[in-house]
């Protein structure tokens, strides 16, 4: 998550800063609670990163979030 | 093939995105579904397709209702982003994350909180209103995407003031981007397929006239 989240600052390629996003999202389901939490923190804060690539990226684990929070629950 | 057991279950599970039920209705219609999903199977279908649609319709319902439960703060932190309008990357994050939100929960981010803040909808409703004059053709382009989802989906905030949100498109009508006008004649043809028996259309022809000129515009364009 840190290069996702910092990876723009010490020139991280865009690519890498996603992959690495996704990496984090799928492996969502294997996160306790606490790292979970972190996750939902980075994600919001990846919504106000200046590459559009990593924007959107942020929004696709808002979503994954909720969805998959949903899932475990229902 | 439509068993009434399904239609309710159905029914209750669409009130409850709608929030119009308490906490204890939704419980007792995931219990119904837990009931559905055992008792109901494959074999009770004449066409996989209409399965395969009412299952899904069943659990993104449900599944979004409780997802959104369990995170109740991304709706305030997302509403307050899209208040710095100001800040267009940010504003440009959030309003693609919305965007992505209300494609898998309808208008469930907008109403979550309704028994606790009033008017959260409507707040967000002027947020995205607000957004359709933004310089930014792709804050413009996206706002309308959001729109059209909210107008597909039914949202109660949409219905009261639809009048609002079609004067408010309507002003697009003279924009030049040919993005704008594509997504606008899409967003007005929702309008049309949702509202069309709705009395805007009683009080005259404007309503017509924004979309014959938002087409001719775009037929300009395309030639």
């Amino acid at each position: 998550m840190a290069v996702v989240l910092h990876g723009g600052r010490h020139n991280v390629d865009v690519t890498v800063r996603q992959s690495a996003g996704l990496l984090v999202k799928n492996n969502l389901r294997n996160y306790n609670q606490a790292q979970t939490e972190t996750v939902k923190k980075f994600a919001l804060a990846l919504l106000h990163d200046s590459h559009h690539i990593v924007r959107n990226l942020g929004g696709t684990i808002i979503a994954y979030v909720i969805r998959r929070r949903g899932e475990r629950i229902v | 093939m439509l068993l009434d057991e399904e239609v309710s279950v159905l029914c209750n599970a669409m009130r409850c995105r709608r929030g119009q039920r308490d906490v204890n209705s939704i419980n007792k219609n995931i219990s119904a579904a837990r009931t559905y999903n055992t008792d109901y199977n494959y074999s009770d279908y004449d066409d996989a397709s209409e399965f395969i649609h009412k299952r899904r319709l069943l659990s993104v319902v449900l599944v979004s209702h409780t997802g959104l439960r369990s995170w109740p703060a991304v709706q305030m932190a997302l509403l307050t982003n899209l208040k710095q309008i100001k800040n267009l990357v940010l504003t440009a994050g959030t309003l693609g994350a919305l965007h992505k939100l209300v494609e898998d929960t309808g208008d469930g981010i907008l109403t979550m909180n309704k028994g606790e803040e009033k008017g959260i909808d409507e707040q967000f409703l002027k947020a995205l209103l607000t957004y359709l004059t933004h310089p930014n053709v792709e804050c413009r382009v996206m706002a309308m995407r959001v729109l059209y989802i909210l107008i597909e989906a039914d949202a109660s905030c949409i219905m009261v003031h639809l009048e609002h949100v079609v004067k408010s498109l309507a002003r697009l009508c003279a924009d030049q981007n040919v993005k704008v006008q594509t997504h606008l004649v899409e967003t007005l043809s929702g309008v049309v397929n949702v509202f069309f028996y709705h009395e805007i259309f009683k009080r005259g022809n404007t309503f017509a006239s924004i979309c014959r000129y938002s087409t001719t515009v775009c037929w300009v364009r395309a030639e």
